[in-house]
């Protein structure tokens, strides 16, 4: 009786009761999106880690990560490899040698780290095979030799690009409904074969103005830019015996992660290739990269391992980028330190309107306790009224959250426009997908029942001081 | 049938330096079955007095005794059980719940009673036929009359099967048509029923009605006169 009365209480302001329940949903929608946004862009980011940079676990020479120094290779490291299969919840591994290394072109050169890698092996751990820019080569698709991978960010360093606006990209711009002054003003520059990036902005700048090619130059870049497979690239390092050494490889493909540092350092030649000029035989290796089958059991594969090679240092990748491991721990508890202080906030508009509910009703809450309405009745007949408010305010902002987070999720938020560079330099991708979990929402819902009945609190108990004689001949 | 019998009564009130007796010596007797009003100008004391009858204000001194039982040394729930089960109440300015129907504001305190949802409608029914509101039974409060509204508190008041009914400025809101029907029917339930109506009021047309008025000045009874 006393929940369905408060029910209909909640209704007989309609417009007060719906203004508390639009300012919870929002606060609410607002929580869980921007949360599902942040979980998304970490999730994201450890999946690269994952994926594409660390793997699950690394096995190295305990002294190598001190200063990369190569001739630091794991013991018996084929005896290693041959064993890890065997060991249970051990999913796939792979070898690399890698060397620090200069990479020229004729005009350019850079530092990087040549990773040499058994390309099947590594695909079973990492997914750079499948970051492989369309028309920018393949994964050592050729059965050729000396083929070498590179990042997209290490291609515009070298200047193995070109940037050339053809009527193919025009027409695609036309499609996503580009402005047609764009579009019409960018015919004068079809044909035109930039070499530099910067050189390629101008262009663009001085043809279609400063604002437009500001607000557009990120997609129209990405859409002119390709990349000169088949090029020459000679890397050159020390061999293992201290020696200077180095051959010419051909650029096969180029690869985009999220994270354009890795993309910049990172170059990737079959493992036989480097062996015949490194001096490394194929005994010699610097690293195993582990995927597990489940990573909750992680930490006890570790300590297997660990275990069985005392003398070698084997890293979750936990450990070896604890920052990551940070951020995505940090995920959890920040969400309800956020939560408690939008719904703290929320929790004085809900204090207020229950206090106007029971001021307005002092002489009906007085009638019912004169007729024989209990103290505990009224107590409880204004904490289901706050929890009733509460709730249809924090289930309507989680059917939208949810509503939001999945369309956004499917279709990914594109930040290139706006902060693509800078974020994929620290590694993060400039396309965002939010996501969050089921248990989130349960926790939620949960913590805006509590805070329906803390903040019902007082008001309730301004009720139950209520006399009824005194109550029943007043004004309200 | 003596129904409530009071002794001594008094009520002080202790507003800070000044002490106000609202409530000076009352000795009543009130018999089942009885239509009585009690009047006097607005101060004299006859709120004060009936909120002490119906439990609603304690008093500072003197015995309230309803059916045998000390109403004056009751507290709390016990209290509050009281009023519910042995006081029908009707106040100047209706007090329904405005989100029930006639009906289910009628069932209100049988629900508090706990009784079953067949005894509920039953009664509901037969008491809103008894005020002649059997065809507004669905109607919202703030879809009715003044006088259907002050009728629909008559049958919640009588719901619960009280002792009697206590019944604060009754009319005081109502015009002259609707004050006679609600008279009509409250004297229709005092007659056939033997319902005891204990009224505080100014109205003529209820002190007309009464069968004994007690008038009330400054906190004491000045008269006690019964009509024959």
């Amino acid at each position: 009786m006393i929940w369905s009365i408060a029910w209909k209480n909640v209704w007989r302001k309609k417009t007060r009761s719906i203004v508390v329940i639009i300012s919870i949903a929002l606060g609410i929608w607002g929580t869980i999106f921007t949360y599902a946004f942040m979980i998304g862009w970490v999730n994201q980011r450890v999946y690269a880690v994952l994926n594409s940079e660390v793997s699950h676990m690394q096995i190295h020479h305990p002294k190598y990560k001190e200063n990369n120094d190569m001739q630091y290779t794991i013991p018996n490291g084929n005896k290693i490899i041959n064993d890890l299969g065997s060991i249970s919840g051990v999913k796939t591994y792979s070898k690399r040698v890698e060397i620090g290394a200069m990479a020229n072109v004729s005009s350019k050169s850079t530092g990087v780290i040549i990773n040499g890698i058994d390309v099947e092996n590594e695909k079973q751990v990492t997914e750079i095979y499948k970051n492989i820019i369309d028309s920018a080569g393949t994964y050592f698709d050729s059965k050729k030799s000396n083929l070498i991978i590179i990042g997209d960010k290490l291609a515009k360093e070298l200047k193995l690009t070109r940037y050339t606006i053809t009527p193919e990209l025009i027409s695609s711009l036309r499609n996503k409904k580009l402005p047609e002054s764009l579009t019409t003003k960018l015919d004068s520059l079809i044909g035109i074969n930039y070499r530099v990036e910067a050189k390629f902005e101008t262009a663009l700048q001085e043809t279609l103005g400063e604002e437009l090619a500001t607000q557009y130059f990120y997609l129209i870049k990405n859409k002119a830019i390709s990349y000169k497979i088949r090029s020459k690239i000679i890397l050159t390092f020390q061999n293992a015996n201290g020696e200077l050494s180095g051959a010419a490889f051909r650029l096969a493909g180029v690869f985009k992660t999220s994270n354009s540092m890795f993309d910049g350092m990172n170059v990737f030649v079959r493992n036989s290739d480097l062996q015949a000029i490194s001096g490394f035989s194929d005994q010699q290796f610097h690293e195993i990269a582990i995927m597990v089958t489940n990573t909750d059991s992680l930490n006890l594969i570790q300590q297997e391992i660990q275990a069985k090679y005392p003398e070698l240092q084997v890293e979750t990748w936990r450990e070896i980028q604890p920052e990551m491991a940070l951020s995505s721990d940090y995920m959890n508890i920040s969400y309800y330190f956020f939560l408690v202080i939008i719904l703290f906030a929320l929790s004085f508009g809900i204090i207020n309107t229950m206090l106007m509910v029971v001021l307005e009703r002092i002489k009906e809450i007085g009638m019912l306790m004169a007729i024989g309405m209990n103290k505990m009745k009224v107590f409880l007949m204004i904490m289901f009224e706050t929890v009733y408010l509460a709730m249809v305010g924090g289930f309507v902002g989680m059917i939208f959250s949810a509503l939001t987070v999945w369309r956004t999720g499917q279709s990914g938020i594109d930040l290139t426009a706006f902060v693509g560079e800078g974020m994929e330099a620290m590694g993060y991708s400039a396309y965002v997908f939010p996501e969050i979990s089921i248990d989130y929402y349960f926790g939620t819902g949960i913590m805006i029942i509590l805070t329906a009945l803390i903040a019902a609190i007082y008001p309730a108990r301004k009720a139950l001081k209520l006399n009824p004689a005194d109550a029943i001949r007043s004004d309200a | 049938m003596k129904v409530i019998e009071v002794k001594n009564l008094h009520k002080t009130y202790d507003e800070g330096e000044v002490k106000v007796e609202a409530v000076r010596g009352i000795d009543l007797t009130f018999e089942q079955g009885e239509f009585a009003a009690i009047v006097g100008p607005s101060g004299s004391g006859k709120t004060t007095f009936l909120n002490m009858l119906g439990g609603l204000d304690t008093p500072t001194k003197g015995e309230i005794d309803i059916d045998g039982v000390k109403v004056h040394n009751m507290k709390g729930s016990a209290l509050i059980d009281f009023r519910m089960k042995n006081i029908g109440f009707v106040f100047q300015a209706y007090n329904l719940i405005p989100v029930l129907s006639a009906k289910e504001n009628v069932e209100f305190i049988m629900r508090l009673q706990k009784m079953t949802k067949i005894e509920r409608d039953t009664r509901a029914e037969e008491l809103l036929k008894a005020v002649g509101l059997g065809d507004r039974m669905n109607s919202r409060p703030s879809k009715l009359s003044g006088g259907q509204q002050q009728r629909v508190a008559v049958a919640r008041a009588l719901a619960s099967k009280p002792k009697f009914i206590l019944a604060d400025e009754p009319t005081a809101n109502l015009d002259s048509k609707s004050t006679e029907t609600l008279l009509d029917i409250m004297e229709k339930l005092n007659k056939e029923e033997n319902i005891t109506f204990i009224f505080s009021t100014h109205d003529a047309r209820v002190v007309k009605k009464a069968r004994r008025i007690i008038t009330v000045e400054d906190g004491k009874i000045i008269s006690d006169e019964r009509k024959s």
